[in-house]
């Protein structure tokens, strides 16, 4: 088997330390294969733009991974210098972000910007990066790219920034691109159109993508594997096919419901009651074990590991195990 | 298919609503300032007891249009009329009566809360402004209205910090309630809550309407959600009402180009299948700046239908039998059941 381009393994990214410490992220292992898409979803909370800033240098000074490693192409992330992560990030590792007005500088036209990553990262002349940049705009969409090279982001609307987001982060055409909500700021109809923009992309470059979100029917559209996490922990990991329609842990269980009931002709839709845990309340065992109707005594006191409950399928629930008590 | 309903059916009758915001110059000298039509020309009714959902994308005046109908904005032009008298004229004591009848739940649940008052305080204060309860009729009165919305005595005396998103906006519905409203304008009610308190909100909402015979408009980008609690639907682009049908023609019978490109655009999970986008055309154009809309039909920039009837003329606002109303001057072509899913 070849190696996976990226490896988060066991990653426990806390807060505070000593007995004030909360994992805020606990024990988070996935693989993304080159080329592959792969999607991380979850409820605001979940962990999962932690995970996304984890992997790429930029998390918090409050927050610290206590835990685990994040390998890419065999390289340890931790361990890099300064120099060398600013260099992994942007040429080997793309990012867009939710908020596309955030996210670029209000000051600089969009073509100045990306002729600066360029400049930073490859070895171009200016007039090379410039007709680079207006190529890439045309990839991503962008009608009369020429003109549009000189606007600032005011300028723009909420899709065109978000398509300049894409051309930059493709520029150094990174074999990663971490995708966190990509279009939770934009309107229906302009989704689509990113959408489409990434799904073709992704076609044409063969990148490896993170799409994080939390809208399933979203990630459902875009990714092979899904990772579904809750509270901080991995609730299921699998195909994306196999966690939607045959669903293992209660949580996803449960968040299916929520989304097809929508979409069905139902009076009444299913909920999950209660509520997610703050950090500081989280259970001592399975974290959902405060909102779980297949709850067990076990599952107040263990944290469940990851069954294998199919094809690349696994789900952190002791639901159809025989495991019965255990003493403590 | 029910008839035209009577006259007393109707709570609101609204005619040729609009209204207009004038943009701020950006630069000093730079001509006259530009005049935004937020909404333009409305005309539509709200049936008693009924839940008209309006959906549309940022900027299209589903907002404006709701704070139109319950006065929080005065109208440009146009006429409404509430529960069979003129609505806009009404001032002093009689829109304070009317104050009484219509109520908002807001979409922010941290913004459209006092941080610094309890959440007895926050249910109790229309009380206070709007009735001569005394403090101990007051106290029962929040008591009875927390348990209304799922909540406990327990909770009356903490502040909205110590409560979840969606125990916030069980707080802003229970003080909406407080003075027995007969009209609830429900502004995305559900936007900013995750998915599985979306659905305890949304249910909450359904059996308070059906419990109390309330009329809820219920504003919303969310399509599945306004399919599920709406019994009629309007969809709005650019601020004019494009379409209004009642809600299982809407989503399976659509007659407007824009109403199907927004449903094809909404990501489905389909038991099945798994939807695909990347079947799906691509549709380029953006949406165009409400500053300056398109001539003619506002649509038909990004409109596969367009022709130059559309950039010339305004399409009118007609009905084209059971209630379904639609401004499209091709309405005829769009026929057949609209794709099912994405893909």
């Amino acid at each position: 088997m070849t190696q996976p381009l990226l490896e988060v393994e066991d990653l426990t990214i806390s807060l505070g330390s000593g007995a004030s410490r909360v994992d805020i992220v606990d024990g988070v292992s996935f693989t993304v294969g080159a080329n592959e898409p792969i999607g991380i979803v979850g409820e605001s909370g979940s962990g999962k733009s932690m995970i996304a800033l984890a992997i790429m240098g930029l998390l918090p000074k409050a927050l610290k991974i206590t835990r685990g490693t994040i390998r890419f192409e065999g390289r340890e992330i931790q361990a890099l210098s300064k120099a060398e992560m600013r260099r992994l990030r942007g040429a080997e590792i793309g990012m867009i972000f939710q908020e596309p007005s955030t996210a670029l500088n209000p000051v600089f036209t969009t073509g100045a910007q990306l002729v600066e990553v360029l400049q930073r990262h490859t070895r171009m002349s200016k007039s090379e990066a410039r007709d680079r940049t207006i190529e890439l705009f045309r990839q991503v969409g962008i009608p009369s790219p020429a003109e549009r090279f000189n606007d600032y982001p005011h300028q723009m609307s909420g899709g065109m920034r978000q398509r300049v987001m894409i051309a930059m982060a493709l520029a150094c055409k990174p074999k990663l691109i971490i995708a966190d909500e990509p279009t939770t700021a934009l309107d229906a109809t302009i989704q689509l159109q990113i959408m489409n923009v990434l799904v073709r992309l992704r076609a044409e470059t063969g990148v490896a993508v993170v799409f994080i979100s939390h809208d399933l029917a979203l990630v459902a559209s875009f990714a092979e594997r899904i990772q579904v996490m809750y509270a901080g922990r991995l609730a299921e990991t699998g195909p994306t096919d196999l966690v939607f329609n045959a669903p293992n842990h209660p949580y996803t269980e449960g968040l299916m419901h929520c989304a097809f009931g929508l979409e069905d002709d139902v009076t009444r839709l299913p909920t999950i009651e209660g509520r997610v845990p703050s950090p500081s309340h989280f259970p001592k065992g399975c974290r959902f074990s405060t909102r779980c109707s297949h709850v067990r005594d076990m599952c107040h006191n263990l944290v469940p590991p990851k069954i294998p409950v199919g094809d690349d399928h696994l789900s952190a629930c002791f639901r159809h195990t025989h495991f019965q008590t255990v003493t403590s | 298919m029910t008839a035209q309903p009577a006259a007393h059916d109707i709570l609101f009758s609204v005619r040729g609503l609009s209204k207009h915001f004038t943009a701020k110059r950006t630069l000093p000298f730079s001509g006259p300032p530009k005049v935004v039509r937020a909404v333009d020309k409305l005309t539509f009714d709200i049936h008693r007891g009924e839940t008209l959902g309006l959906v549309g994308e940022s900027g299209c005046g589903k907002t404006t249009t709701s704070r139109l109908l319950i006065r929080l904005l005065n109208a440009t032009s146009g006429e409404v009329d509430y529960d069979g008298a003129p609505l806009l004229p009404r001032q002093g004591s009689a829109l304070f009566d009317f104050r009484h009848d219509v109520q908002i739940v807001f979409q922010d649940p941290f913004g459209s809360l006092n941080p610094r008052m309890t959440a007895e305080q926050v249910i109790a204060e229309p009380l206070i402004t709007s009735t001569s309860m005394t403090a101990a009729q007051r106290k029962a009165r929040v008591a009875e209205l927390l348990g209304l919305v799922g909540l406990s005595a327990e909770h009356a005396k903490r502040y909205p910090h110590q409560f979840s998103g969606g125990q916030r906006q069980r707080i802003g519905i229970a003080r909406a309630l407080a003075l027995h409203p007969k009209f609830l304008v429900c502004d995305e009610p559900v936007s900013a809550l995750d998915l599985s308190i979306q659905a305890q909100i949304v249910n909450l909402l359904q059996d308070l309407q059906r419990d109390l015979g309330l009329t809820v408009l219920f504003v919303a980008h969310d399509l599945q959600v306004v399919r599920h609690v709406s019994d009629r639907v309007g969809v709005m682009y650019l601020g004019r009402m494009v379409e209004l049908a009642d809600s299982e023609t809407i989503f399976n019978r659509s007659r407007h180009p824009y109403t199907r490109l927004l449903l094809a655009s909404s990501p489905r999970l389909r038991k099945s299948k798994v939807p695909d986008l990347a079947r799906e055309p691509v549709e380029q154009a953006d949406i165009p700046s409400p500053l300056a809309p398109p001539p003619g039909c506002h649509f038909h920039t990004r409109c596969p239908l367009a022709t130059a009837r559309c950039q010339a003329e305004v399409p009118l606002w007609r009905s084209i039998g059971d209630g379904h109303h639609v401004m499209c001057h091709h309405a005829e072509q769009v026929g057949g059941p609209v794709a099912k899913s994405v893909g």
